[in-house]
Formats: structure tokens, sequence, C-alpha cells
């Protein structure tokens, strides 16, 4: 079933990235399998003599998806604009995966400057993908600045450890039920991403976990179907968990139903 | 002769207009560029004016996640 992100109608809930491939065959299979429609890129300062930017390039527009750039590696609001600006450039697109680090050994975003160049950016005319903690209050100023779409995160970039505190990922969906959520990092597993579009999130981005699994193409088709598949669930109304057991088969009418035990 | 640094190395330059800087340095294709640190948008190319060890950086498309 198709679903709208920003301007766009997609069929998959599945945004990708393009990093950490063992090779640029593997990362096009890769991305292939996942049936992603939205790949995420990045713009790092390189000679273009060398030629490895464009090379990568022609390899991702021929996937015909619609490209994300980030800011990664953005510690200040300045740096996220600027760089954003120069995405906007290079890869045509007024979509930015806005990245603002506030921490180098968690690579936790700073909300501060997170928030700060969400707004001058939104007034720049970006649709701004802000990559964010499950902090509430910051998502809901994120949205107030104008953002239709934001992305917490399950755990820290890379670490796959999939959904660290649930009960902020939960109240999120619950508070802000208009707004595009997408998890965004720290996923590991299929599981995790089941259990994300189990809990409601529209979207669910990710890179390591393909790339780096044992096989990324057969992780990609994993994944596709982890994120369908929980977004099937929620579609479908998961039960509420209960604390005594409930027979599913019908006692009454079963052999020696009247004996005692 | 300018020198300027471009992408972290030194280069000796002939002209000063960016847009000829860019073409003597070979920058082409996909690329953005900043000069001392300031994006400068294509259309702006032609007309910054460079001064001895200004730097200039491009940036290419790269993978990301």
């Amino acid at each position: 079933m198709s679903w709208q992100l920003a301007d766009t109608t997609l069929q998959s809930r599945f945004l990708i990235g393009s990093s950490l491939y063992p090779s640029p065959h593997i990362m096009r299979q890769s991305i292939e399998a996942s049936a992603a429609e939205v790949v995420t890129v990045s713009l790092r300062r390189q000679s273009p003599e060398h030629k490895g930017g464009n090379a990568f390039w022609q390899h991702i527009q021929r996937l015909n998806c619609h490209v994300l750039p980030n800011t990664a590696g953005c510690y200040s609001a300045k740096q996220a604009i600027d760089t954003a600006n120069m995405a906007r450039e290079v890869f045509a697109t007024h979509w930015i995966k806005l990245e603002v680090l506030g921490d180098e050994y968690n690579l936790q975003p700073d909300p501060f400057a997170l928030l700060e160049a969400t707004k001058e950016l939104i007034s720049q005319g970006f649709e701004v993908f802000p990559y964010a903690t499950d902090d509430l209050v910051l998502a809901e100023r994120l949205v107030t600045a104008g953002c239709k779409i934001v992305m917490p995160w399950g755990a820290p970039i890379g670490t796959g450890r999939g959904l660290i505190n649930p009960y902020a990922l939960k109240t999120l969906r619950a508070r802000l039920p208009d707004t595009t959520l997408i998890v965004d990092a720290g996923v590991g597993a299929p599981s995790h991403a089941a259990q994300a579009m189990e809990m409601g999130f529209d979207g669910v981005l990710l890179n390591t976990a393909v790339a780096e699994a044992g096989d990324p193409v057969l992780m990609a088709s994993a994944f596709r179907d982890a994120i369908m598949a929980g977004r099937s669930g929620f579609e479908a109304g998961v039960i509420q968990q209960r604390d005594l057991a409930k027979p599913s088969t019908p006692v009454l009418g079963t052999p020696f139903w009247h004996q005692e035990p | 002769m300018l020198t300027i640094l471009f992408n972290g190395e030194p280069y000796q330059v002939r002209h000063a207009a960016l847009l000829l800087v860019l073409d003597e340095l070979k920058v082409s294709g996909v690329c953005a560029v900043a000069v001392n640190g300031q994006f400068v948008p294509k259309i702006e190319h032609e007309n910054v004016t460079l001064n001895d060890k200004d730097t200039i950086d491009a940036f290419t498309p790269m993978q990301g996640g």
C-alpha cells in the first residue's frame, strides 16, 4: 500500500543507506533487494580529478531512487546549513537528512543546534528530515518549526542495539499522530525493524545492519520483509497483552470437560 | 601567480577569477565548491575573485548512511 513521504508517494517504507558495503556492486544489489525507494548519500571533500565521487553518483542514479543527502559529520548548525546548501546544488533535491552531532562518543544529536539549523533550512525551502533522539519535547519543537518528518534514533548510530527505549518511541508515536516518524539508526536485526513498524512508525532508515551483514543482499531482503510484516501487523491491530492465560481452544464440549482434573 | 590551498594542498594558479581557477584545477562534473569555508553556489562562480592564500574545497557525492 502506498504512503506519503513529504511531497512524494512511495510504496516501500524502507529507507536505506549507501555506505559501508563491501563493494559498489554489492551496494547496488542490496539496495535493489531492499526494494527501498529512498537512498541516503553524503558529500565529502574530494578532488574531482579522482572521479570517485562521480562514479559513485552514477551507481546511485542507475537505481532510480529518491536521494536523501545527509549532513553527517557536522557538529554545528552553521556547518550543517552550509552542507545542506551544497547538497541541494549537487543532488538537485530540497530534501535533507539533518544531522548535527553533539557528542563524539555516541554520535548523539545536539538538540539545540539541530533545532537552530532546522529553522534556518525550513526558511530556505528545505524539506528537513531531522535525525533526533527520542526526546518528546525536541520532537514537538521540530514539528512546531515546520518539520513534517522526525527521525528519532532507535539507538546510537551503528550500534545495532535495536530500540533501546521503546517507551519513549511509543510516546512519540502517541503524541505526534500526524507527523511522519521514521526510526533512524541503531537498528541491528530485522526483528528490531518489525518492532518499530508494529508500534506504528511510518518507516525505518538503516545502513550498517545491511551493509555489514554476512550477506548484505540477503539481509536487505530480510529487512524488506520484516518492515512489511511489521506494518501489516500494525494495520491489522496487535492484541493487548494479558497477565493470565486464556485458552484459544473452546473448553466447553471438550472430552471430560465436566470432570475434576 | 596566486598560491591557493585546494582541498588542503597548495597550488600555484595563473588566474584570480574563481571560474578560471576551477578550470585550471580541472574541477568539473558533479561537485559543490566552497571558498574560505563558505559555500559558493555555481551561479555565483563567475562573480568571485580569489586572493593569495585563499582556500578552495570541492565536495563530491559520497556514500552516506
